[in-house]
């Protein structure tokens, strides 16, 4: 017991036990050799809130404290490297670098500069704050947000600037980038309005605000007011970097200065062929003028409808002015750059396919390239074949992306090079699989000219969100699948991932209900009985995250791990089941029967970022099972083998639209029209 | 022994004045004239006299005048305003007060005076100062450090370095030099252009003058006893020329601004020479009326009466020679109505480049270096593709953009120009860099303007690296002037007649400003010093009979029609009274002439002397010109009844 208080309280979120084993504890604890007495670590099983923090500070002794959760991650040296700032002096605060994907292993703090403000995770975890200090804070400025409070302390606090220490804290997971900030339903002042020209902190306030804008388009009300968010933007000068938000936001950063400037009420939103489309705003909407009403958004009583109207080029601002570079002037032609791309470290997917055909059904096309990254393994087989290749997000890509005239890809990520995007130049999306949640959230916050549509229902679906923009042709990918298993082919199993199961010790990922349904598959009886009766072999495509432990899963002589793509693996499968992969869609395509095991369905679903759109049950192409016995029982009674008329003619339904042997042609003829 | 002071002085004065002498002198230039290593510079430096030797060797004045040196302190105060240095009542020198160089006081050198006596002046505001005056010029140990760089020598009266090929060169490349800053520690510069290199001269002899007479330069036209210069300077080059055997069309005359003018000058004597020049000006005197100049330069006799620049220019369009241009619309101080209408020219190329006169040589310097090096050595020509044209129509102007090939993306250190046909004139619009390399546009101040460029169309997008290579692509399909809406009318680009009686055009283009003129201009006196402009709403209707006054002796009555309701008015009110080299300016507004509104400028006009009297009966006529009064100078404004 130590005689006096510790220097640091270090408090820790999770849900249920605290996993000791974890590296993230472990490495707090290894700071004891050194510094036993210096800090204590405390346990919250509940969810940090404002309210939760003031109390917990009332009962922290030590003179700071920091927050984090369980699923975070910290240098090596983190805790040393806090507690060795904090013993030099009173200090309002001590903060690490915070990323949001994987810590460097060398953090070199000189080359912080606004890329890395405006990119920061401003959420109240990893800092250490002076613990009296935040006391006296969080007394004077009355309910806010958790995810405002270290805004609002260094405001509060007139804290311009703080040179963080060379040791990093992760977020672990980008995801609020893509989902927001959710904020109480209580709070109605999102952050105190204390003046300051601080760069660093009026980046971090920009983000958060684009953040929660994009929170409430899930959430639709707030008890924050219009007047307030037009505050904080004008008296911080917030659009003086709004750029940054256009780079990766598009949709808030139209928002944003709608309510700096309410009473233009048009925001160019993405540059097309001919037309662009424009976020309308209005306030108090009886009847908007758009062509599609997108969401209507509750401020404390106001309401606001946020719509999307296509408007000729011709009235953009800025297109008769010749300083301005239009992209889409040039038409898409023989001498055109073309950049095709599926992930940086695996092609195989629909732009692979989508290259292939071009290149041979176009070889007039002579500057159409194939983006990868050089050290993934496809890059030998794609040269081997003949792509051109560029090495993904390299100097030449950049260069290539700048002169060319049509970006094709899988992925959507943001590519931004000297100004030019995807909301100013053509991008064909092909997605690498069928929208089966609902991604309207997402995919408003994305900019593409074409959207590939796997049959009418998802068309349909699209078409609510981007009528103009999308193609109801299939995946690429599709039109060269064959079932060369039909006959006396494997079993394929490919369970997908949980995102909560990343930061697990080996102990605790052996205990989850993950591993446990899925190895009890792999090692059930009667399944292993059939197998090896009637000769087959059960092939499990385990979800690249989860290849790292593929060692803690137990494989046999008829149950293996599959190496094959996902294209080999399917194709040669006989019956394909999943938990909720939609890669089984391809299956499906080549009329493979499919099924899914959802053992997990209640909690799955609840953790979600996104609501799934298709009922499995009611919708899906296969059977949904919930129970393991059930599951094994439809294997090992080869029902998977029986013709099923209603899984056929949903299958007709869910294809509705795409012509096999056409899809690749017609999304070409897409692409070179625009 | 110790010499009683007036036998001091005496002595000190015979010493000055034996120095001073023709034999003093000529022993001065010769050492000065040594090369900077020999042995005799050697000791006069290190004997702490060679500034004393140098001013020695400056030009000898005539008996009675000298050089000043006047040195301001305490100027803060007055910094940005004009201050006159005067003798008795008349006018020696004036400027406007610029901040010195830091660390350095206020100076102005080589004033010249007609005094030895300092108490003989004074100065017109308020602040201590000093007044050195000497037999010989004053010069700065910045200056001399910076001759020494630049082996800047004196021949004579006459100062200049030379560079590359001094033994055997088959070209020769001139250059003249423009205007420093006028408090500079080193007023007179040579235009020795580091970015040309040995390399470059390995067949030319460079000759770069340096322009060291009177204060700041002369445009090297004056030495500071008001002599002509031309001679001298002319015999220098045609030396230089003949002992090399040089043919005359291998010499390259260059300047920028005052050294465009100049060079313009000396270009009278060798009628084959080629000429590169930016920014000269016309018309001296008219350059000369702003604060800078006019208490200095504008008084000088000789360069109100010499040949001026676009009298010489004229002429060499009528020759046929060749000249490269370069010039902004932005200067009409400058321009004086020339080079911007200047159409069907053989052999010229006119480079119009966008920004203020400053900026000109500065934007066009890889164009001109360019220019230069196709004279000094072989250089390269490429083509490439344009694979985009678009062209932007905003009522009568036409703005264009550009998107180049990968090759012709990569070029870097050039201007990019669109180049089009004015008959026989090529025109050059230089064109602005886009972030993105491959694309190139016209600025808002790169327009192509319907009512005064008169281009038959662009043909081709040129691209001129310092190097001298030259990337060109000719347009697919040219861009004609009819995709433009406008007057597409020929602008008068003749010069302004003040004597004839005749009627003539005249147009005026400033910025973005454009006014075209119908005048008529006659001499009603040989000698007077005043000019009456009236502008008149018809020059065919309406008649103008010289006002006079008591006290002015009426030269000319000039009858103006603006054709564009007023538009730059005053400026044409300034050029008349310029161009007549007279004192008084009376501009007449008859009514209907132009809305009372656009006559505001006139009232305002940048002439000291100047009235303005409206004539007319209409009531609102007469109330916005007293409102003029009122507002801007109301001993300028009359308002009379109508004349007619």
């Amino acid at each position: 017991m130590p005689s006096s208080p510790p220097l640091l309280t270090i408090v820790i979120e999770s849900n249920g036990a605290l996993d000791l084993e974890s590296v993230l504890y472990r490495r707090l604890v290894a700071a004891r050799l050194e510094s036993e007495d210096l800090f204590e670590i405390r346990h919250v099983d509940r969810e940090l809130t404002t309210q939760g923090i003031a109390a917990l500070c009332q009962t922290v002794h030590s003179d700071y404290v920091v927050f984090m959760r369980a699923t975070h991650e910290v240098s090596v040296d983190y805790v040393p490297s806090l507690l060795a700032q904090l013993g030099e002096g009173a200090v309002y605060l001590a903060e690490p670098v915070v990323y949001t994907g994987s810590i460097p292993s060398e953090i070199d703090t000189e080359k912080l500069g606004h890329d890395y403000y405006y990119s920061r995770d401003t959420d109240v975890f990893g800092v250490a704050f002076n613990t009296r200090r935040l006391v006296d804070f969080l007394a004077a400025v009355g309910p806010i947000d958790r995810s405002a409070l270290y805004i609002s302390y260094r405001l509060y606090w007139t804290i311009d600037s703080v040179a963080p220490l060379a040791t990093g804290f992760s977020m672990a997971s980008d995801l609020k980038a893509a989902t927001g900030v959710m904020v109480d339903d209580e709070v109605s002042r999102l952050l105190p309005l204390y003046a300051t020209s601080s760069v660093e902190l009026r980046l971090y306030l920009l983000r958060y605000m684009a953040l929660f804008l994009r929170g409430l388009r899930t959430k639709k009300s707030t008890k924050v007011s219009l007047a307030h968010l037009r505050d904080v933007i004008l008296s911080h000068d917030l659009l003086q970097f709004v750029s940054r938000v256009d780079a990766q936001q598009v949709f808030e950063g139209t928002w944003l200065r709608w309510l700096a400037a309410a009473e233009k009420a048009e925001f160019l939103y993405k540059q097309l062929t001919g037309v662009d489309a424009y976020l309308v705003y209005q306030l108090d909407p009886q009847s908007v003028d758009v062509d599609l009403e997108l969401y209507r958004i509750d401020f404390d009583g106001e309401a606001v409808a946020i719509g999307k109207k296509y408007l000729p080029a011709e009235n953009r601002e800025g297109f008769n002015v010749a300083a301005n570079y239009d992209f889409y002037r040039r038409p898409v032609g023989r001498g055109s750059t073309i950049l095709f791309f599926d992930r940086p470290m695996q092609a195989d997917d629909n732009a692979e396919y989508l290259y292939d055909y071009f290149v041979n059904a176009h070889p007039d096309f002579t500057e159409a390239y194939f983006a990868l990254n050089p050290r993934s393994s496809d890059w030998d087989r794609l040269a081997r074949r003949g792509f051109k290749l560029v090495p993904i997000f390299s100097p030449e890509f950049y260069e290539k992306f700048l002169i060319s005239d049509l970006v094709v890809s899988s992925q959507i990520y943001n590519v931004n090079y000297m100004g030019k995007s995807f909301a100013n130049s053509r991008f064909v999306y092909l997605q690498h699989g069928v929208q089966l949640n609902d991604m309207r959230d997402w995919i408003l916050s994305k900019s593409f000219d074409v959207f590939v549509a796997t049959g009418k229902i998802e068309a349909d679906y699209l078409s609510e969100l981007a009528p103009v923009e999308t193609i109801n042709s299939g995946l690429p990918r599709y039109e060269s699948l064959s079932r060369a298993g039909a006959d006396g082919g494997t079993i394929l199993f490919m369970p997908t991932w949980r995102f909560n199961l990343h930061q697990l010790s080996t102990e605790q990922f052996t205990q989850s209900a993950y591993y446990q349904a899925i190895d009890a598959v792999l090692t059930d009886t009667r399944l292993g009985e059939y197998l090896k009766r009637t000769g087959k072999t059960m092939e499990v495509k385990l979800h690249p995250n989860v290849e790292k432990r593929s060692n803690l899963f137990h494989f046999s002589d008829r149950v293996v791990q599959s190496n094959s793509s996902y294209r080999q693996a399917i194709e040669s499968a006989a019956f394909v089941f999943t938990d909720y992969s939609s890669a089984v869609l391809d299956a499906a395509f080549v009329e493979t029967p499919i099924a899914y095991y959802q053992w997990d369905a209640v909690e799955f679903f609840q953790d979600q970022p996104y609501e799934s759109r298709l009922d499995y049950r009611d919708d899906g192409l296969g059977p949904v099972f919930d129970g393991h016995t059930e599951a094994i029982d439809f294997i090992v009674q080869e029902r998977y083998l029986e013709p099923d008329k209603e899984y056929s003619r949903r299958r007709t339904l869910f294809f509705e639209g795409v012509e096999p042997g056409h899809i690749n042609a017609k999304i070409v003829e897409r692409m070179l029209s625009l | 022994m110790v010499l009683p002071a007036n036998v001091k002085k005496l002595i000190k004065d015979r010493g000055k004045s034996a120095a001073f002498s023709p034999a003093g002198k000529a022993v001065a230039r010769s050492a000065m004239a040594m090369p900077e290593g020999l042995g005799v510079r050697k000791l006069l430096r290190v004997g702490g006299v060679e500034d004393h030797v140098r001013r020695i060797a400056s030009e000898t004045l005539p008996e009675g005048m000298y050089y000043a040196k006047l040195t301001i302190r305490q100027w803060k105060a007055y910094e940005g305003k004009p201050f006159r240095l005067l003798m008795g009542e008349d006018l020696v020198y004036g400027n406007e007060v610029e901040a010195p160089a830091a660390g350095f006081p206020l100076e102005y050198r080589n004033i010249i005076v007609s005094s030895k006596r300092a108490a003989d002046f004074r100065l017109d505001i308020d602040v201590p100062y000093k007044l050195a005056i000497s037999r010989g010029s004053f010069t700065t140990a910045q200056q001399a450090e910076y001759d020494q760089k630049y082996n800047v020598v004196q021949h004579g009266d006459v100062f200049y370095s030379l560079r590359g090929n001094t033994l055997n060169p088959t070209k020769l490349f001139i250059t003249f030099p423009g205007f420093g800053p006028s408090t500079a520690r080193v007023s007179y510069a040579v235009s020795n252009l580091k970015d040309i290199t040995e390399a470059d001269l390995s067949d030319t002899l460079m000759v770069c003058f340096q322009d060291r007479y009177l204060a700041a330069g002369s445009y090297m036209m004056v030495d500071n006893s008001g002599r002509p210069l031309f001679e001298r300077v002319h015999q220098v080059i045609e030396d230089l020329r003949s002992k090399h055997s040089i043919e005359q069309s291998k010499i390259l005359l260059f300047g920028a601004s005052k050294g465009g003018s100049t060079a313009l000058h000396y270009a009278q004597g060798f009628p084959q020479a080629q000429l590169l020049l930016a920014v000269p000006q016309m018309e001296l005197p008219y350059y000369f009326n702003k604060p800078f100049f006019r208490n200095n330069l504008f008084t000088n006799p000789l360069l109100q009466s010499v040949e001026q620049p676009k009298d010489l220019l004229r002429k060499y369009f009528a020759q046929g020679r060749r000249i490269d241009y370069f010039y902004t619309n932005d200067d009409e101080l400058s321009n004086q109505s020339m080079i911007e209408f200047a159409t069907d020219v053989p052999n010229l190329t006119k480079y119009r480049v966008a920004g203020v006169h400053g900026a000109v040589a500065r934007t066009a310097l890889p164009a001109m270096l360019g220019i230069m090096r196709e004279f000094l050595t072989e250089t390269e020509n490429c083509t490439f593709v344009c694979d985009e044209v678009r062209t932007f129509a905003h009522g009568n102007e036409l703005q264009v953009q550009l998107r180049l090939d990968e090759a012709a993306s990569k070029v870097s250190s050039a201007n990019w120009f669109l180049e089009g046909s004015l008959g026989s004139t090529r025109f050059m619009q230089i064109l602005t860099e886009h972030s993105y390399a491959f694309a190139k546009y016209t600025a808002a101040d790169q327009q192509i303007f319907a009512d005064h460029d008169q281009l038959d169309e662009v043909v081709a997008v040129t691209a001129i690296e310092s190097t001298g290579a030259r990337w060109r692509s000719e347009l697919e399909s040219p861009i004609r002037r009819e995709i433009v809406v406008g007057s597409q009318a020929r602008v008068a680009s003749g010069p302004m007649e003040l004597e004839s009686g005749a009627e003539r055009d005249y147009a005026i283009l400033a910025g973005s400003k454009f006014g075209r003129f119908r005048y008529s201009s006659r001499r009603v006196a040989d000698s007077g010093d005043a000019v009456e402009v009236h502008f008149v709403p018809d020059l065919d209707t309406s008649e103008a009979t010289g006002l006079g006054t008591e006290s002015n002796i009426v030269s000319h009555v000039v009858r103006v029609q603006s054709l564009d309701g007023g538009s730059l008015a005053d400026l044409m009110a300034l050029r008349i009274v310029i161009g007549a080299r007279a004192v008084k300016l009376l501009i007449v507004v008859h009514e209907g002439a132009m809305d009372i509104e656009a006559c505001e400028p006139l009232v305002t006009v940048d002439w000291a002397d100047t009235t303005v009297v409206f004539a007319g009966h209409g009531q609102a006529f007469r109330d916005g010109a007293r409102a003029f009064g009122a507002w801007n100078s109301p001993e300028r404004v009359a308002v009379m009844d109508a004349l007619t």
